[in-house]
């Protein structure tokens, strides 16, 4: 059974449906990529799922129970936390009340001390820059960061949005050796990133994304030798 | 000028300044949240005035008692104020904004030119005249009663601002408001306190105020328009920019009173106003947006 399963999900700005039909579902502990190419309509999907953007028409299921009505700070706090686009900081607030601002609610609170442990162990650097304004962060910290914060909620769903967007590749190589760690400890991830290789490489299941529609779906090893997939996104 | 008339200039200045902060950080709380200028404020204001000044002349309330009563109520007109009017201002572009806080303010001194004619009102106390002596200037003790806790006050709330989870996440919705929703903050629960806030404060410095300067429905427009002025000043939405933007403004009023008259003080903060917008529009304390 799926953790997070999006039923027909039609949505978008001002007369423009960005995104129509859209099915999709993460199981619990799955890794699902969302891929496609400039403006295919990822990040309203991903608005969509976080509650950012208010659902047109169909429906959204979370762990059996629909959720399409709730606002995203309830999504977030029922478990399902957004690294965004653009990251979204709090940018003079300094790193450590980034990411204490993220458990202000129930369980995140009680557990708040331990948590913010577990995000310092993940990016030691985190911890030495925890006095610093967000706003003056390097670009790869800026991103740890808003990773820690979405781990604060102490989500069981991880969203990424273009998480490796303008990184050094080194960074970008440090960023996912810790999604690969988090994967291990049962969280499900959607990650919706134009590097489509690493994206497939790093996940279980994909969707692909063209002009608002879902036009494939499959293991992420199967579609990496797609044929039509290696010819749209990996330049064959 | 005297030396001692500088002094005395200097004082009253600082005077009210700790006055028009505590007026002043209520509007920059609000905007820093919401991004909506409340031309309204200084109604509310006039409103807690009025309220002390009643407690005082009908049922003899001491207006510094009367805080404790007066406060609540304004919290309560500041929720009622996000749910009557900003929940739907939040939606529509910022010259209608404008327009409906605007309105606001028209339809609340028409209001209290209807219930409480144009009267001037004062709590005329014994204590209203009494001075007293620093060195060679004299300070009411009204005013320093009143600028004893509106810095008392200020201290606190930039303690809770800063120091608190319910400081930490007002601050988080100022600065991104979906970022904080993301964050699971209740961004509309955020909204009313911060109006609850922003408002509350109101409820002391009106029974202060009505101790010190006469109430009448029109006294809101011009406490609306100095803080205006220093919000715009210290940078909007920025609650220490707000305390340097009351100094400067306070004193500089207070000295260019002393100096030429009391006419030219009160066009100071607006000469202040233009040269700020023209040299540095986005505050003192606010990071500049031109790179």
């Amino acid at each position: 059974m799926s953790a997070l399963r999006l039923k027909n999900v039609c949505t978008g700005y001002g007369h423009i449906n960005v995104v129509r039909n859209i099915d999709l579902g993460i199981a619990s502990g799955q890794r699902v990529a969302l891929v496609g190419s400039n403006g295919a309509g990822k990040s309203t999907v991903v608005r969509a799922i976080n509650g950012l953007l208010p659902l047109r028409e169909g429906d959204l299921e979370w762990n059996g129970a629909s959720i399409g009505s709730l606002g995203a700070s309830q999504r977030t706090r029922a478990g399902i936390a957004t690294v965004p686009e653009g990251r979204l900081l709090f940018p003079e607030c300094t790193v450590l009340e980034n990411l204490l601002a993220a458990a202000t609610f129930g369980d995140a609170k009680v557990h708040r001390a331990q948590t913010l442990e577990t995000v310092f162990e993940l990016f030691p650097r985190l911890r030495e820059r925890a006095r610093q304004t967000a706003g003056t962060l390097s670009g790869g910290e800026q991103q740890m960061v808003a990773i820690g914060r979405a781990l604060m909620t102490r989500p069981r769903l991880l969203i990424l949005d273009e998480p490796s967007i303008g990184l050094a590749p080194k960074v970008v190589a440090e960023i996912f050796d810790v999604l690969a760690r988090l994967a291990q400890s049962g969280f499900s991830l959607l990650l919706v990133e134009q590097n489509v290789q690493l994206s497939l490489r790093s996940t279980d299941y994909a969707y692909v994304l063209r002009e608002g529609q879902i036009v494939f779906a499959g293991e992420s090893g199967e579609l990496l030798d797609h044929p039509e997939v290696r010819r749209a996104y990996l330049g064959d | 000028m005297s030396l001692d008339i500088f002094l005395q200039a200097i004082v009253s200045g600082l005077a009210n300044a700790a006055m028009y902060a505590l007026i002043a950080v209520g509007l920059t709380l609000v905007f820093g949240v919401m991004r909506i200028i409340n031309f309204a404020h200084g109604e509310f204001l006039m409103i807690a005035m009025y309220a002390g000044y009643f407690a005082w002349s009908l049922l003899g309330i001491d207006p510094i008692v009367a805080i404790v009563l007066v406060t609540p109520v304004l919290m309560i007109l500041g929720t009622l104020l996000y749910s009557g009017v900003m929940r739907f201002a939040l939606r529509v572009p910022e010259i209608n904004q404008m327009a409906v806080t605007l309105g606001l303010s028209m339809l609340f001194q028409h209001l209290a030119l209807v219930a409480f004619t144009g009267d001037n009102m004062l709590v005329t106390q014994a204590r209203a005249v009494a001075g007293v002596e620093l060195g060679p200037v004299v300070v009411q003790v009204n005013q320093l009663i009143a600028c004893g806790i509106s810095m008392a006050l200020l201290a606190t709330l930039y303690l809770v601002l800063q120091r608190t989870d319910f400081g930490l996440i007002m601050r988080a919705v100022a600065q991104s408001r979906d970022g904080a929703a993301l964050s699971g903050i209740d961004v509309t629960g955020v909204y009313k306190w911060a109006m609850a806030v922003g408002i509350g404060t109101l409820g002391v410095a009106g029974p202060l105020l009505v101790s010190i300067l006469y109430v009448n429905p029109h006294v809101g427009a011009l406490f609306t328009l100095k803080a205006f002025v220093i919000v715009i000043l210290g940078g909007l939405g920025n609650f220490t920019g707000a305390l340097l933007g009351a100094l400067i403004v306070g004193l500089a009023e207070s000295i260019a009173g002393a100096w030429f008259s009391a006419s030219v003080a009160a066009a100071v903060p607006f000469v202040i106003l233009i040269l700020i917008l023209l040299t540095r529009p986005e505050g003192l304390m606010n990071r500049s947006r031109r790179a």
